[in-house]
Parts: structure tokens; C-alpha cells; sequence
């Protein structure tokens, strides 16, 4: 299952910013799922597959309970993240399924000023009248492309390449 | 010249300060400024080209004399405004642009030499001969006025933020706070800015009520309320410095030392509505000497006396144009400052001015004219009326002087806004708005505190109905109307007539004994003779006058100077001033650092560094690390007391003899997936991509529309629909651009899913005669499969070590020349595949090999690296690759390829390179020529475009970009690289770019 480590290790000359946490989830699956046909009939066969409401609008994602969620980040592009780890989705006619959950690591950066924290690198408006929970976005922190997920107004899923995630931390963090 | 009471300072706390080493003492909430005119410092810096003694002239922004180094010696930051900076404990300050010293500068010879120094001096001086340019350069630089960048990196930290806001007010005074106030009532987000240590604006430095209470305790009073406001913050020490597309602001926030971390902070702000309450500056006039110490601006004096308690001098007189210089004539004289006179340029000023004068047994000399006197510093003026020849001369230490007022337009212009001429006010005022603002208050021409306040609330309401808010909107609360009781007084009453610059006629110069010089300019020592020379050399256009002249240059961008230059040539052209027109705003309004620009991204930071999965392993290994795009890889690995030399050396040997492993995680990969994959291969590679079976890789090469080449990589058919392609690491997301470019915009109808995977796979090349035999003792049960794999072919396999099987993406695929396989494994597995081929690897004499390795590997083999050896005007052809070229087919390129440029003679052609002796070096960049003697322009042919040292072959081998190379097979041409400290020639001899088992024996084993 999808666990949030207990610490991380960060740069040795950065801390945090006072009442920001940084953690790291191990255990998922990541799945890219995109059609080059019909978008309504792929998101129907993935929501049949998943038992789940598929978000069909780009930039925003479903939660389900059961800690399954789908992040729209494209007009026919989704992100399965399943958590358990190598979960599978069946084949789906004229659509392609892609692991990838060996590509990211998935940050949660969360606390009361986390938005401020983030508004040093973030160029998108995280207010919650702009960027309301179940919201996502691929966007750049310093470069990094990072997919940004608003679990709440103090705390949010960021899954980044694995080769940029110690540089994300780093980016993350301010000096001492 | 600290008064006793009164200003916004705390006078319970003592700041410790030093100007020129001098130690001196100031308060809280003294600007640098302020505390230095309350030590009675009057001369501050020297002038940028005649190094005349200057002092402090404004009290805010546009100042353009009081440039100051400011901070310790081996960091201090140049030019900054002293009238900007809050004074802090520790603070040092040291004039600039003299020597030996400020008080005595031989450099200010220059004045007496000025007649030489005119305008275009520089330009007509230094033309010819155009050899000793770069000795002149050195010298004018040297001598160049405006400070030197400081030697160290300071303490200073600097950081960036990504701001959002409903509504950005930029200015605090009293319509920027009447607009937030307001919109403070909605549910809006509004962000105040103000470049002042706390808001106001002129309400902290007038005499002024709203509401029975003073100026300064009403802004104290709103900006509780604003604070308290959930939706609005508020930012001082911050300068809007530029505006741009879509309501991006660049904001820069100093912060007071010692309060953070970082003293400054970059704001990108895109706000959905601005208003622009950046108020207006005084402008001064301009008659003989006005550039002495002791003259101000009128508005500054006041501005020192009623916010920071500080004399500006003892005995002063009074220049103007207008009535709002009274005001300072009565603050000050109420103050205890002897005001001996207030000269004025009009015939008739205002009764209610000259009343208050009366009052105060102030003498006033209307339709006056005027000349200032002293060496160092002001001693006396003599002013004569406009129409006598007889001159009056008034002893004082301060001349305050006001030509009315100029809004600060620079903002609304960034924006793209329009600007209209106020002929009734003399200047320009913002037009029709480009981008989604509203101006307010002064910059509007508006000069009465009512009609500012007035106007900020306009702007507000105008603000709301944008957003929908004026009668009550779901989200927020409609705008209240204001119950503010405001006596009708005004800021700056500017009734002035069109006369800034006062012309004197010749009797009456003698008269008042005006043969001094009259700036325009002050920061970069223009005045009226240089503006009239430049008119008749022509210079008739303000853009060319600016540029000819640099009046409105340097780091004041003419704040004080420009309406006056304009005002003059309109004059010279006997035109009206619009039709002169205005030279261009561009950011900055004001000066920022670089560094406040770089932010956080400097040094190593200055772009992201990408590592492999098998980083640490790397490192373990002893691996020194290079830089390849922005990933981080191993050049080679380092034993212990070896050179970098012998280490690749080694990883050579083993590769070519043994076997070799290497990390290859870095290269671009693709899965694409559909019916129409082949078909999309097809198109984009120059090579027939329909007919690779499953199990089979293919080298591929891809153009650019241009026929240029683009990249090259491997193509490999995983099953019927799925294919999965590598592409070169430096390439990686150019060639994803591309595709998706493709796929999205040309070609929608294909059925092909394209996703980056890079990441997912992380690959490792093992090369090598026994590269096989290894991978035997890890292949299990699949080593039938292993052995079954041909060159470019591949196979999916499970390497297993006790009991663990991990799958693998086995490609026969080779960029060393030996036989060899690339495995790709999800990234999680990839350093247990590592360790566990490594484990596999001391009977085989395995190594890891670098990035250096590799490379003298491919060059000897002949093999390309795109970017290098291609470099955009390189054709498959150019690289002996036209081979490849299906006739069969289109692909993106081909039409491109059909010009005939493309095949005339003269391209550069990949060829290699064999030194004549095998004992000389050859490097990447040199360049190539026919005769060793052959030096300069035109005379290269070609140049090295990848070079290394083969110990197999024991020489250099290099490819090389040839003009006509192939033509020229087995000549001798010659290798210069002085850049290297090689100054002889290296006689080379071209060869066939492969120097390496030619026939690919070694490969196919």
C-alpha cells in the first residue's frame, strides 16, 4: 500500500521553512493511459476497469477512497496512480497503457505555509479560489517539470522525474 | 541640521552609520538621505563627466545625483540612491566617480576642459583610427562615472516569487490607498505595493487634513484597516519596476537587513486589474549652475523638513514656476529656516500664495530670473526681473527650486498605454490603457488631495464593476460609498505656466552673472548648449537627441530631466511639445540588481542537475563527474592514483579486449504505440522504418524540415503495435517537441500514442568481445534467447540472481564497435542489475567506462554524436549517410534535401583525421587549413568536430567537418589551435571517418 515515509532526507545546507513537512510515498503504481480516438469511450472503459469517475476535464483529478486516483493532464491523457505497487490495468481498446511507476518519485509537501513556500518556484496562482482541492497541473518548479496535485489548501502531491527529485528537494528547501 | 521635534523618526533610537569613513549618527526612519543632511553633509558624489560637485536634489526616486556605494568596501553595491535607502545600524556609504578624494577631484579638470567635452565628443574622438579602439575602450571605461561593480559576492541574498492578486494598487499615497481601502471591503485580492519604507506617499511629507486628522495619522488609520484585511497585503520598500504582457508586474522588494534571510526579493505579480497611483515628480528648472550643492527640489526640502525633521539649510530662496514651491516657503519658514526670498517666474501668482507669504514677512520677486553662485556649494543667487538688466544678490546655502510637476507615466507606458499631452498641465497623462488597468490620482494630472482621493476611489469602483461587485455580487460585497470629509486643500498646485527652462537674454545674463553652465541633465551632465548643438547636427528626433546626447539616459532614465529636454528642442523646432513627442519607457523604472534578477539560480543552481538512478553507484566507483545536458555523468572512473588519463585509457582496453559496462539511462526513450506506428517511423526517419520486423532494431536518422539533421537513435519493434526508441541524450525533449508536434498538429489521424520513458528505463550498455559470455552467467533460463539475439536485434529476457528475476529489454545494439547489448530494466531494478553484472564481472576483467571512453570508442569507429559532428547545417549526405535515404518514401526533410545548395560543391563533409605525426594532439574546436601558414579570416576549411587519444592505435584519432572532405582523401591540411596554446600548425592527413575494424567484424561476432 501507499505509505508516506516517516522522513526525508533533504539537502545537508537547506531546511524546511518553519511549519512545512516534506515526505516521500513508496508503494504505487503509476499508469499512463492516453487514446488518439474517442475520448468519451476510453474515459467509459477506464471507469468501468476502475469501478471510478473518470476526470474528464484537463487539469483536474478524482480521488476515490479506496486510494485509487486519476489525474487529467492532457485533452486524451490521464495518470492512473493505483496504491498498491505493480498494479496493472487491462489492455484497453484504442488505447494505450504506459507503466510508469519506476519514472517518478511522488513528493507531499504539506502545512499551514506551504503555498508561501511554493510561491518561490510555482508560477501558478495555488489559492484556493484558483487551485481548488482535486486540481492538477504539469508545471516547472525552477525548471523541473513537476505534475502538481492539490490535496488541500495546505497540502499537495508532487510527482517529478526521478533524475530531478533530489534537485526538487533541494528546491524545495532554503538554505540554513 | 536635526530639528528638535516633529518628522516620522524615532528619536529614542540611535543609528550608527559612516559616509567616506566618516562616522555619523541617524534615526529610525531616516532615509540615507535625510541622515545625511541632518549631519549637515551637503556635497555627496561628483558628476558623471565634468565631475562637478554635486549634492542631494529630490527626496525620492528620481534622484539623480545622490549615487552612493553603498555596504562593505570589497562588496559595496554602486549607484545607489541614497534618497531610497533606510538607514540601518552599520550602515557605510562612500561617494563615487572622484579622485583622489570628493572633496578635492583632479578628474573635475574636465570642467574647465568642457568646451572639448560637447556632445558627440566621444563619438567624433575616438572613430579613428579604428586599431586603437580597444585601447580606448579600456580608457573610457576606466574613467566612466556611474561607479564599478563591487570585486566580492555580498552578503545579500536574493530570492524570487510567483505572486497572484485580483487587484495590484502600485503606489500608497493617498489615491492608492483610497483604491484599496475600498476594494478592502470586497472579497478581492488586492495587493499594495510602495517603493517608501511605509505608506503615504506625499500625504507623510505635506501639512496636510482628512477627516480632522492629520495626513499622516489617516494613512496610519487605513493602513491598520488594510492590514487587518484578510484580502489585502501589503508590501513596502517595493518597486513596480516593470510591466508586462498579461499584467505581469516585476516587483522588487528590499528588505531591511537583518529581517530575513535575504535582503531582496524579486515579485512576479500577474494580477487580473492594476492601478497605477505612482503620483508625480517634481521637475526642476533650469537656469546657470543649478547643478550646485544646496539646490533642491522645493517638494524634497519640504519632504525633509516635515517626514524626516531634517534643515536642509539655513537661508534659503525659492525658485518657481508655480504655487506649490509656497508651501515649502511657509514649512520652512514656520519651521525657523530663514526663507529670504521666493523668486518667481510668473508676473502674477496666486493671491492666496502670496497672502501666505505676507504673512510670514517673506519677500517675493515676481517675473523673476536667476543664477546661482559658488564653488563647492550654493553661497548666493542673483535674480534680476524679466524685463530689467539690474540684478539683486541674496546670500543662502539652499536654493529649492519647482517647475512644476511630471506624472510618472513610465508604468502605464510598459503596459503598451497611450499617453496624451495635458496642455494645460504642460506634460503628458496616461491615455487609453492597453492592458486591464485603471490610473489614479496624480500620475492623472490631478493635484488637490480631494481629487486624488476621489479618483482612487474611482479607480476602485471602476475596478469593482470589472469584476462585477458593484451591486453586490455572489462572491463579494459591493463598494461603500466614501464618507471621507476632506478640507479642499491641495498636494502640489500646479497653475504653472510652459516655463521650465529659463532662457536668458544676453544683458540680462551679465546681470545676474549667469555664465555658468545650465544642466538639462544632472545625472549625465547635459545642459542646454549640448541639446542645442545636437539640434544642429541634425539630431532633431527626441529618440536621436536621447541617444546623441544621453539626456535621459543612465539610471535615473531622465525622471527630472526628460520633459525639460523635450520642452527645449520642441523650442529648437519650434513645434509643440506633442509633436515633438516622448521617447520610449522600458523597464526598470528604477535600477536592479543582477543578482535580485538571478535569484535563487546562481551558480551550480543556475538550471536543474539530472542524475541516473545508478548515480550513487557511480560515485562508489570513483566516478568523475561531467556535465551532459543538464544530466550529470560519469567521464570516467578513477582508481586509486591514477590520472583521468590512464583511467580512460583502461575503460578503452577493456572495452576493446574484455568487457566494459556503462550507464546509458541518460538517452531519450519513447513507447509508442497503435496501428499507425510504423507508418509515423516511416515519415519521421529517412530510412524505411515499415519493414523492420519484430525483434529488430534499426540505426534511425531524423531530419529537421530543413533536411538538416535533427537526431539519431535506435529504432526497436517490440511487438506488431509497440515500438520503443532511443534517441541522444542531448536531444531527448527536442526530438519529444517534435513528435508531438507531428502527431498533434500534422498528422491528428494517426493512430500512434507517443509517451516519454525515459525515466521508466533505466539502461545499462555492456561492450565487449566478452560482453555475451558475461550476460550468459546472468540470463538463466532465457540464455538460449540470449544467444539467439543477432546484432540489431532484440530480445526480452529475466536476469535472474538467486531466485530473482528482474525483466529486461535486451537490445544487440553497439556505439563502441565491439560486440555489444544495451539492457533497460525499470528504473527501481536498475541498480541491482548493476550490482549484479558487476558481481558477475571479475572473472571477465569487467569495467565501468565514462562518457571519455566512449567517445575515443565512437570516434574510432567513426560513429557521429549530433550536435557535434553534426551541427544543424549538416545533411545526411555531409555525413556519409545518404546511403540511408529511402527513394521510396517521404519523410519529414526530403523536399528539403532537393535543393540544389544541398548538393553543390563546398559543404562540410564528415571526414577523419590522422595526424602526419602520430605524436602530435588534436582537439575538438580547432580549425582546419590548406597551408600551415594560412591565418586569418577565410582562410579556415573546416574544423575538428570530435577528437580523442586512442590507445589501441596509439595516436589521435578525430572526425572533422572538411569543406569538400571527401574530394580530398589522403591530403595533408593543417590543424591550428592557438586558442590551446598550440601555435604550430599540426600537419593532419584526411582519412575515411572510421579508423576502426572497418568491415564490422567485431560487431556481428
Amino acid at each position: 500500500m501507499t505509505k508516506l515515509q516517516s522522513s526525508i532526507q533533504i539537502p545537508v545546507r537547506n531546511t524546511l521553512a518553519p511549519g512545512v513537512t516534506l515526505r516521500q510515498y513508496t508503494g504505487y503504481s503509476l499508469l499512463h493511459f492516453m487514446t488518439r480516438g474517442d475520448r468519451d469511450k476510453a474515459t467509459e472503459l477506464l471507469a468501468r476497469q476502475l469501478n471510478m469517475s473518470i476526470p474528464t476535464c484537463p487539469n483536474t483529478a478524482i480521488s476515490h477512497t479506496n486510494g485509487m486516483r486519476v489525474l487529467c493532464f492532457g485533452d486524451k491523457r490521464w495518470l492512473v496512480h493505483a496504491p498498491v505497487p505493480d498494479w496493472k490495468l487491462e489492455p484497453v481498446e484504442g488505447c494505450a497503457v504506459t507503466d510508469l511507476s519506476d519514472s517518478r518519485v511522488l513528493f507531499c509537501i504539506k502545512g499551514e505555509p506551504v503555498r508561501e513556500q511554493l510561491a518561490r518556484v510555482c508560477t501558478l496562482d495555488l489559492a484556493s479560489s484558483a487551485c481548488a482541492p482535486g486540481g492538477c497541473a504539469l508545471t516547472q518548479f525552477e525548471q523541473i517539470p513537476v505534475l502538481l496535485h492539490v490535496n488541500d489548501n495546505c497540502s499537495y502531491d508532487l510527482y517529478v522525474e526521478n533524475s530531478f527529485s533530489e534537485d526538487l528537494m533541494r528546491v524545495l528547501t532554503v538554505k540554513k | 541640521m536635526r530639528m528638535s521635534q516633529g518628522g516620522l523618526i524615532d528619536r529614542g533610537r540611535i543609528l550608527n552609520f559612516s559616509f567616506n569613513g566618516r562616522s555619523l549618527q541617524g534615526h529610525p526612519g531616516d532615509s540615507l538621505a535625510s541622515a545625511l543632511i541632518a549631519n549637515g553633509i551637503r556635497l555627496v558624489g561628483r558628476s558623471f563627466k565634468y565631475h562637478r560637485p554635486r549634492g542631494i536634489f529630490s527626496a525620492g526616486s528620481e534622484e539623480p545625483n545622490a549615487m552612493l556605494r553603498i555596504g562593505p568596501e570589497a562588496t559595496a553595491e554602486p549607484n545607489t540612491r541614497a534618497t531610497q535607502t533606510p538607514l540601518y545600524e552599520g550602515l557605510q556609504a562612500r561617494s563615487q566617480n572622484h579622485w583622489p578624494s570628493l572633496e578635492v577631484d583632479l578628474l573635475s579638470i574636465n570642467n574647465l576642459l568642457s568646451p572639448v567635452f560637447s556632445t558627440g565628443f566621444y563619438n567624433k574622438t575616438f572613430i579613428s583610427p579604428r586599431k586603437l579602439w580597444p585601447v580606448y575602450e579600456k580608457m573610457l571605461r576606466h574613467i566612466a562615472g556611474h561607479g564599478r561593480a563591487p570585486g566580492q559576492r555580498g552578503p545579500e541574498q536574493f530570492e524570487q516569487c510567483f505572486s497572484h492578486c485580483d487587484v495590484l494598487i502600485i503606489g500608497a499615497g493617498p489615491a492608492g490607498l483610497a483604491a484599496a481601502r475600498r476594494l478592502a471591503s470586497t472579497d478581492l485580492r488586492v495587493v499594495v505595493v510602495d517603493e517608501c519604507e511605509r505608506p503615504g506617499g506625499w500625504l507623510l511629507k505635506e501639512n496636510t487634513s482628512i477627516d480632522g486628522s492629520n495626513g499622516t495619522d489617516w494613512c496610519d488609520r487605513i493602513t491598520r484597516q488594510l492590514s487587518a484585511a484578510e484580502n489585502v497585503t501589503l508590501l513596502y520598500l517595493t518597486t513596480a519596476f516593470g510591466f508586462y504582457d498579461h499584467n505581469l508586474v516585476a516587483l522588487a522588494e528590499r528588505l531591511p537587513s537583518g529581517a530575513a534571510t535575504f535582503s531582496q526579493r524579486l515579485h512576479r505579480v500577474r494580477a487580473k486589474q492594476v492601478v497605477f497611483a505612482t503620483g508625480s515628480i517634481e521637475r526642476p528648472l533650469v537656469f546657470a549652475n543649478n547643478d550646485l550643492p544646496g539646490i533642491m527640489l522645493a517638494g524634497a526640502a519640504r519632504a525633509y523638513l516635515n517626514q524626516f525633521a531634517a534643515k536642509v539649510g539655513q537661508r534659503m530662496v525659492i525658485y518657481t514656476n508655480n504655487d506649490s514651491a509656497y508651501r515649502s516657503a511657509v514649512d520652512l519658514s514656520d519651521a525657523g529656516v530663514d526663507v529670504a526670498a521666493v523668486a518667481d517666474l510668473r508676473e502674477a501668482p496666486h493671491a492666496s500664495a502670496i497672502a501666505r507669504l505676507s504673512e510670514r514677512g517673506i519677500s517675493l520677486y515676481k517675473g523673476a530670473r536667476i543664477a546661482a553662485h559658488g564653488r563647492r556649494h550654493l553661497r548666493s543667487v542673483r535674480l534680476c526681473h524679466s524685463g530689467s538688466e539690474q540684478a539683486l544678490q541674496l546670500d543662502c546655502d539652499t536654493l529649492a527650486v519647482s517647475g512644476g510637476w511630471t506624472p510618472t507615466l513610465h508604468l502605464h507606458s510598459q503596459s503598451g498605454g497611450a499617453v496624451r499631452f495635458e496642455p494645460q498641465l504642460d506634460t503628458f497623462v496616461p491615455g487609453t490603457p492597453k492592458q486591464a488597468t485603471v490610473a489614479a490620482g496624480a500620475v492623472n494630472g490631478l493635484h488637490g488631495l480631494q481629487e486624488c482621493l476621489d479618483d482612487g476611489e474611482r479607480a476602485a469602483v471602476t475596478i469593482a464593476k470589472r469584476f462585477g461587485l458593484v451591486t453586490g455580487a455572489p462572491n463579494g460585497r459591493s463598494i461603500d460609498p466614501s464618507n471621507e470629509s476632506v478640507e479642499n486643500q491641495l498636494l502640489f498646485d500646479t497653475d504653472c505656466p510652459a516655463v521650465k527652462v529659463v532662457n536668458q537674454h544676453k544683458a540680462r545674463r551679465r546681470g545676474i552673472g549667469a555664465s555658468g553652465k545650465y544642466f538639462v541633465d544632472f545625472q549625465n551632465d547635459v545642459t542646454i548648449s549640448d541639446v542645442r548643438q545636437a539640434y544642429r547636427e541634425s539630431y532633431v528626433s527626441v529618440e536621436h537627441l536621447k541617444r546623441y546626447t544621453t539626456l535621459g539616459m543612465g539610471t535615473d532614465q531622465g525622471k527630472t530631466s526628460n520633459l525639460n529636454g523635450l520642452d527645449l528642442l520642441a523650442g529648437l523646432r519650434e513645434e509643440p511639445v506633442p509633436k515633438v513627442g516622448i521617447t520610449t519607457f522600458r523597464p526598470p523604472y528604477t535600477p536592479v540588481t543582477l543578482g535580485l534578477l538571478a535569484g535563487q539560480s546562481q551558480g551550480a543552481h543556475l538550471s536543474p542537475t539530472r542524475k541516473t538512478v545508478l548515480h550513487a553507484k557511480h560515485e562508489q566507483a570513483g566516478a568523475v563527474f561531467d556535465f551532459n545536458g543538464l544530466w550529470l555523468r560519469p567521464r570516467c572512473y578513477l582508481r586509486h592514483g591514477e590520472t583521468e588519463e590512464t583511467a580512460i585509457g583502461r575503460e578503452i582496453r577493456a572495452v576493446r579486449e574484455g568487457v566494459g559496462m556503462t550507464d546509458v539511462s541518460t538517452l531519450g526513450k519513447f513507447e509508442i504505440q497503435g496501428a499507425d506506428c510504423a507508418e509515423f517511423l516511416n515519415r519521421v526517419y529517412i530510412g524505411n522504418m515499415d519493414t523492420l520486423v519484430s525483434g529488430r532494431c534499426r540505426y534511425g536518422l531524423m531530419l529537421s524540415d530543413d533536411g538538416m539533421v535533427l537526431d539519431d537513435g535506435t529504432v526497436t519493434r517490440l511487438d506488431q503495435q509497440h515500438y520503443f526508441i532511443t534517441t541522444s541524450t542531448g536531444h531527448a525533449e527536442h526530438v519529444l517537441q517534435h513528435l508531438e508536434f507531428l502527431l498533434d498538429v500534422l498528422w491528428p489521424e494517426l493512430d500512434v500514442n507517443l509517451v516519454a520513458v525515459t525515466e521508466q528505463w533505466a539502461g545499462v550498455a555492456v561492450a565487449g568481445p566478452a560482453s555475451r559470455k558475461l550476460l550468459r552467467q546472468l540470463a538463466g533460463s532465457d540464455t538460449e534467447v540470449l544467444e539467439s539475439v543477432p546484432y540489431m536485434g532484440y530480445a526480452s529476457i529475466e536476469l535472474e540472481e538467486s531466485g530473482q528475476c528482474i525483466k529486461a529489454r535486451l537490445l544487440r545494439i553497439s556505439y563502441s564497435g565491439e560486440m555489444a547489448y544495451e539492457i533497460y530494466v525499470p528504473a527501481h531494478s536498475a541498480t541491482h542489475v548493476w550490482e549484479l553484472i558487476l558481481n558477475h564481472g571479475p572473472g571477465f576483467d569487467l569495467q565501468p567506462y565514462g562518457m571519455d571512453a566512449m567517445d575515443v570508442l565512437r570516434i574510432e569507429k567513426g560513429f557521429i554524436v549530433v550536435g557535434a559532428d553534426a551541427d544543424g547545417r549538416t545533411t545526411p549526405m555531409d555525413i556519409g549517410m545518404g546511403a540511408m535515404l529511402s527513394k521510396t518514401k517521404h519523410f519529414i526533410g526530403r523536399h528539403a534535401l532537393t535543393r540544389p545548395a544541398m548538393h553543390e560543391s563546398g559543404r562540410f563533409q564528415l571526414v577523419g583525421l590522422q595526424a602526419v605525426n602520430y605524436q602530435d594532439g588534436l582537439f575538438e574546436g580547432a580549425q582546419l587549413t590548406r597551408l600551415a601558414g594560412d591565418r586569418g579570416y577565410g582562410a579556415s576549411i573546416g574544423h575538428i568536430s570530435s577528437a580523442g587519444f586512442s590507445p589501441l592505435l596509439q595516436r589521435h584519432v578525430a572526425l572533422a567537418l572538411v569543406r569538400d572532405g571527401r574530394k580530398h582523401l589522403g591530403q595533408t591540411i593543417y590543424s591550428q589551435d592557438p586558442a590551446r596554446a598550440c601555435p604550430t600548425p599540426v600537419g593532419v592527413t584526411i582519412v575515411e571517418p572510421c579508423a576502426y575494424d572497418p568491415e564490422g567484424a567485431r560487431l556481428r561476432r
